[in-house]
């Protein structure tokens, strides 16, 4: 498990982090879990750098650098006034050593501390259907690609790539009634 | 009652027109001032300036008036270090009289390992001991607050940058960079006690020099400080006393000219004229100007040997002011580091240096900071079960009502 | 109540639908859909009853009406795969038949279905012993017309229920209509629950002669030689198939009554002036001899006779015409002996089961009209009689009467089903104890008031829109089973509801024409003819059913 960074905003359905380095962030679709109370599971939805001050907006200075690396060298303070925040969907919490695919009670608090999930942790929640639904149906941005990049990272945990697909179709198309041409999409991208 | 726009828009077109009509007079100035500069004889009027008495400043000129300098080249390893403050000043208004001074530091490295660094430091006077500079061996007291309270935060910048610079054991070609001036201008008209002098200079701010100045002994360490659209006008001044525009051998202000109104006097032709203006002309971008000496008197009899120097710099959008000691003036490296590193750094920050701008951001206090700070002081004293109160004026300040 | 359905025959749940148009039935994706066919007998587990029902239609869905206009790659094995499980469906419609209350072992008779199940009931394909419990067991009542199709239960016709009401057997030409209406009379003989009078128009069902070939299968003279009596028409017909009929039918001109040429009308095409002077000839002649009168009338007697009772001569010319052309036929004789109604009558009395032949007449449609009409009038007027005479005393009630005709629409048409007997036994209460069973295949061509009125209709394959209509008529769910109707297969079966059913059922009808049937269909004290070979057995089995 490896540290990622902290909580800095936190609601009943998501968290948001923020890295200790810029652009050390999870991907898209990673599973990450935080310290606390009750260890809260989310998969990374959104991932998004800017300006530590909402004032301060980065403008161009690649003109005159050869490559684009020059910029950060020749600016070292850019890697302290831009930071690389991610945003996760929760998924489910750990009550006691208990897997529990609900919302915890309250969500994690500021500053707990974020990681990634190792294979232990991951396992049983990438073979847990309901997390599918807590995706396809929360109307979160781009989150078909989400529900892409969250089933091919289960793929490591399979012996079998196509029945886990199938698997996780029929639940998709349970889940997005009338909209198979997303379910279509997002197994596509899954595998291409 | 909000404020009378249109009355206010009749008042800037006539503002305008003026400036219209002086635009006219300024240029006649202007190009009569800069012929002077590139035609007067340094070493006479260096020579008139020793031995006159004119009661406006006038710089010590070493060889020239307009000689300018090319830009130098630049290590490709060196460091920038950066100090700027703000401050909170005392609130009469707030339950307990307490202010705050916030410095924020900069340290930036360029070249095969780049690295920055960012930091800010804020610092609470609340006790009544605090809030007051005291004589050294006396009774006597100031309150810090107002002018005062800006000094001090020079000061203490002053002091911050010589603290950086000692962490940060930085070995490459440095520049220490201050924004603003390096003469502690602000305690130089007040009607302060001859101990504040005292105790800011002697015991603050000079051994915060002398630490740096020691450092740059054993590594190449400039310090500068940076002023952006200085209104300055000590070379101009020193063109007043060229033979064309000063008749007397020995000028003598008071003696000569004491009956005579500003505008009459024979040297009056340049009023409008700033040194930035008479730069401007002089100078191409990069390049800087013949360096000055200070002859403020608070440097004359304060400084000793950290007498300090000045030129003109064009950084590209504009003509700045760059100050530096008497120990970085004489080193040919170091002078030529700052004016390299300087319109390095305004090169990256757009037009003024980028470290100075970083410690800014670091170090500014904005008005939302200055209400949380109000909040949490009240927190504070609500937790402490101590008396909450505020004025009347500043609560009808922050609730608005009917 | 809960029985284990086999595992194999579930089908899915119930997710909606009504009483009067059926259950929606979402089907298990496990379940074979082109294994299931509309028509067939479902079992419904409710909560606190079995329902009993049919599948009257079939509909595949799927979640996504986007699939039809964009559909999902299919070569792509994962979407295929997937699609087909969780975005296409399948549901069934069943509309309730009964409802059973009780344990399968201890169980009330069924009743019809008046409520409908819980949502998410399960819902299984009936199985035999559903179908036994339903249809009931062999017994003096119940007999075995056929089985579902797919299984093996026998579905069983209430026969006393039967005849106590006019019923009806349709289809068209060539779906095995004769062969049903014969294994019905056969029915009857065998459970004695009334007395058939067959007006048998194809020589179909008293003799099936050995000499005659192919199309012939055992008739009732050949299983039940002592308890059916044979009338001819046609006595050289009979003696060339090497058949002594019991009796030889003479019919005396006398005994054509106007009613008689009125119901041949549309046949004869006579005008209905020329059919109404049949009445005044009657009046003027008398009704012992105005037939023999008539046709012995010169032109001018012709033209003296029209004048005076202002009679169109051109009506009165063209009827003289066709009842001459009647009078050809052999079995007429100018004056009958008068005996043949109380043979036929005798016989009944004597519990014997009468097939009429036609013999050579049997394309004759005037010939079966006339008889048909003539002595049913007769037989009906004077069983009604001792009917109305028994006063509802059992004891002395006569036995139940069932008289079989062909071309039913012939005499039951709407034009002519009010006046005539036909049309009144088939509207009568059936305290008179004589009712049809009508056989035809263009049910639409029936008065519908009489279709109404039949009890239990047997319908092959019928596929005209006009003709399902009219045997749907009346029925309750008609409109979800009129698409079982004509999905029905062109041979064998057919759809059964009415009265001696308890639910509307589709059977594939009982084999008939191996020795083992004919042995299951014959009296206990009948002995087989033993002159047919298994081979000819085999043939007429093969010439009734078609080669399979």
């Amino acid at each position: 498990m490896v540290r990622l960074g902290d909580v800095i905003a936190t609601s009943t359905g998501t968290f948001t982090a923020q890295c200790y380095e810029l652009y050390h962030s999870p991907a898209l679709g990673d599973l990450v879990k935080t310290n606390g109370h009750y260890p809260t599971f989310g998969v990374v939805y959104n991932i998004y750098t800017g300006g530590l001050d909402p004032t301060r907006k980065p403008t161009a200075r690649g003109q005159n650098e050869e490559k684009e690396e020059d910029v950060y060298n020749n600016n070292p303070q850019l890697k302290h006034l831009l930071r690389t925040d991610f945003e996760a969907i929760i998924v489910g919490h750990k009550m006691g050593s208990e897997m529990l695919y609900h919302l915890p009670p309250v969500p994690p608090p500021i500053y707990s501390f974020v990681h990634t999930c190792d294979e232990e942790d991951t396992k049983p929640i990438i073979s847990n259907m309901s997390v599918l639904r807590t995706l396809a149906t929360s109307n979160l941005e781009a989150i078909e690609e989400v529900i892409s990049a969250y089933i091919r990272n289960g793929f490591k945990y399979q012996l079998d790539n196509t029945e886990f697909l199938k698997t996780v179709g029929v639940h998709l198309i349970s889940n997005l009634p009338g909209e198979l041409k997303k379910v279509e999409y997002i197994l596509k991208r899954v595998t291409r | 009652m909000s404020l009378d726009i249109h009355n206010v828009v009749q008042q800037i077109e006539g503002a305008t027109n003026n400036i219209r009509e002086q635009n006219k007079f300024y240029h006649e100035q202007l190009n009569r001032s800069y012929d002077t500069l590139l035609g007067s004889n340094a070493t006479e009027i260096e020579a008139k300036r020793t031995s006159s008495n004119t009661n406006f400043l006038i710089p010590g000129i070493s060889k020239s008036l307009s000689s300018k300098y090319k830009l130098p080249d630049l290590p490709e390893n060196h460091s920038v270090l950066a100090v700027d403050g703000s401050h909170i000043d005392i609130d009469r208004h707030l339950p307990i009289q307490c202010c705050l001074i916030n410095i924020g530091k900069v340290h930036i490295r360029y070249g095969d390992s780049p690295i920055a660094a960012l930091s800010n430091h804020p610092r609470l006077f609340s006790e009544k001991e605090d809030l007051q500079l005291h004589e050294t061996n006396g009774n006597r007291y100031q309150t810090l607050e107002g002018p005062l309270l800006g000094a001090l935060r020079a000061v203490e910048e002053m002091i911050s940058l010589a603290d950086l610079m000692e962490e940060t054991r930085s070995d490459t070609p440095t520049l220490a960079l201050i924004d603003g001036s390096l003469i502690l201008w602000s305690i130089v008209g007040q009607t302060y006690p001859d101990f504040v002098r005292n105790r800011l200079l002697d015991d603050m701010f000079l051994p915060a020099l002398a630490r740096l100045h020691k450092i740059s002994r054993a590594v190449p360490l400039a310090l500068a400080s940076y002023i952006s659209l200085p209104r300055s006008k000590e070379v101009a001044n020193a063109l007043r006393l060229d033979k064309h525009n000063c008749p007397y051998q020995n000028a003598n202000c008071s003696i000569h000219c004491g009956s005579l109104t500003s505008g009459e006097r024979p040297c009056d032709g340049f009023t409008e004229i700033m040194d930035r203006n008479l730069f401007d002309k002089l100078l191409e971008v990069g390049e800087r100007s013949e360096s000055f000496m200070s002859t403020s008197s608070i440097v004359e009899r304060y400084y000793d040997h950290h007498k300090i120097h000045f030129y003109y710099l064009h950084v590209g959008n504009e003509i700045s002011r760059v100050e530096i000691p008497e120990w970085v003036h004489s080193n040919k490296y170091l002078l030529d580091l700052t004016h390299a590193a300087i319109v390095n750094q305004c090169d990256k920050g757009r037009g003024y240096p980028v470290a100075l701008m970083e410690a800014h951001e670091q170090a500014v206090v904005t008005n939302h900071d200055r209400e949380e700070f109000r909040k949490v002081l009240e927190e504070a004293l609500m937790r402490n079960n101590l008396p909450n109160y505020t004025s009347e004026k500043n609560r009808s300040k922050r609730t608005k009502w009917l | 109540m809960t029985t284990d359905n086999p595992v194999g025959n579930y089908l899915g749940l119930v997710i909606g639908g009504s009483l009067n148009q059926g259950v929606d039935v979402l089907l298990d994706p496990e379940a074979d859909i082109e294994g299931i066919g509309g028509g067939q007998q479902v079992v419904i587990q409710g909560k606190n009853m079995r329902f009993f029902g049919i599948i009257t239609d079939i509909t595949l869905q799927s979640t996504d009406q986007s699939i039809k206009t964009n559909p999902p790659d299919l070569s792509d094995p994962v979407m295929a795969s997937i699609t087909s499980k969780a975005a296409m469906y399948a549901t069934i419609r069943v509309i309730m038949a009964l409802t059973i209350s009780g344990t399968i072992s201890d169980s009330d008779p069924p009743k019809p279905a008046r409520n409908i199940p819980n949502h998410f009931s399960k819902v299984y394909l009936a199985s035999d012993e559903d179908i036994n419990m339903v249809f009931g067991s062999e017994d003096q009542r119940h007999f075995w017309i056929g089985t579902p199709p797919d299984l093996e239960s026998r579905v069983r016709l209430n026969l006393e229920e039967f005849v106590k009401r006019s019923n009806g057997v349709f289809g068209k030409s060539g779906t095995g209509k004769t062969f049903l209406t014969r294994l019905l009379l056969i029915g009857i003989v065998q459970k004695n629950t009334a007395v058939n009078l067959v007006f048998d128009m194809e020589n179909e069902y008293g003799w099936a002669g050995s000499f005659e070939g192919p199309g012939s299968v055992k008739g009732l003279k050949n299983l039940f030689p002592s308890k059916v009596a044979v009338f001819s028409l046609d006595e050289y017909y009979s003696r060339r198939r090497n058949i002594t009929p019991d009796y030889l039918v003479k019919i005396g001109y006398n005994e054509i009554e106007p009613e008689d040429i009125e119901i041949l009308r549309e046949n004869l095409n006579l005008s209905s002036v020329a059919a109404d002077a049949c009445y005044t000839l009657r009046d003027v002649y008398g009704k012992d001899n105005w037939i023999k009168k008539l046709i012995a009338l010169d032109r001018e007697a012709l033209q003296e006779l029209s004048n005076k009772n202002n009679l169109n001569l051109m009506a009165l010319s063209t009827l003289q015409n066709r009842i001459r052309g009647l009078t050809r036929f052999s079995f007429l004789e100018e004056k009958s002996t008068g005996r043949l109604v109380e043979q036929i009558l005798d016989n009944i009395d004597a519990g014997k089961h009468i097939v009429l032949e036609f013999g050579g007449f049997k394309d004759n449609l005037d010939a079966y009209i006339l008889v048909t009409n003539l002595l049913t009038r007769r037989i009906h007027s004077m069983y009604a009689e001792r009917a109305d005479a028994a006063m509802g005393d059992e004891s002395i009630m006569p036995k139940p009467l069932v008289i079989t005709i062909e071309e039913a629409h012939k005499f039951l048409n709407q034009g002519i089903a009010s006046q005539t007997v036909f049309g009144t036994i088939a509207r009568e209460d059936r305290k008179r104890r004589v009712t049809l069973l009508i056989v035809d295949q263009r049910p639409s061509g029936i008065d519908d008031e009489v279709m109404s009125q039949l009890g239990t209709k047997l319908s092959c394959l019928l596929d005209n829109e006009k003709d399902v209509d009219s045997v749907m008529s009346g029925a309750s769910g008609s409109r979800e089973l009129r698409s079982v109707l004509s999905k029905l297969e062109s041979k064998q079966q057919s759809l059964i509801f009415g009265h001696s059913v308890p639910m509307p059922i589709v059977v594939k009808v009982r084999d008939f024409g191996t020795p083992e049937s004919y042995s299951t269909l014959m009296g206990p004290d009948e002995k087989p003819d033993t002159a047919e070979t298994l081979e000819e057995l085999e043939q007429d089995r093969q010439d009734f059913f078609g080669k399979e």
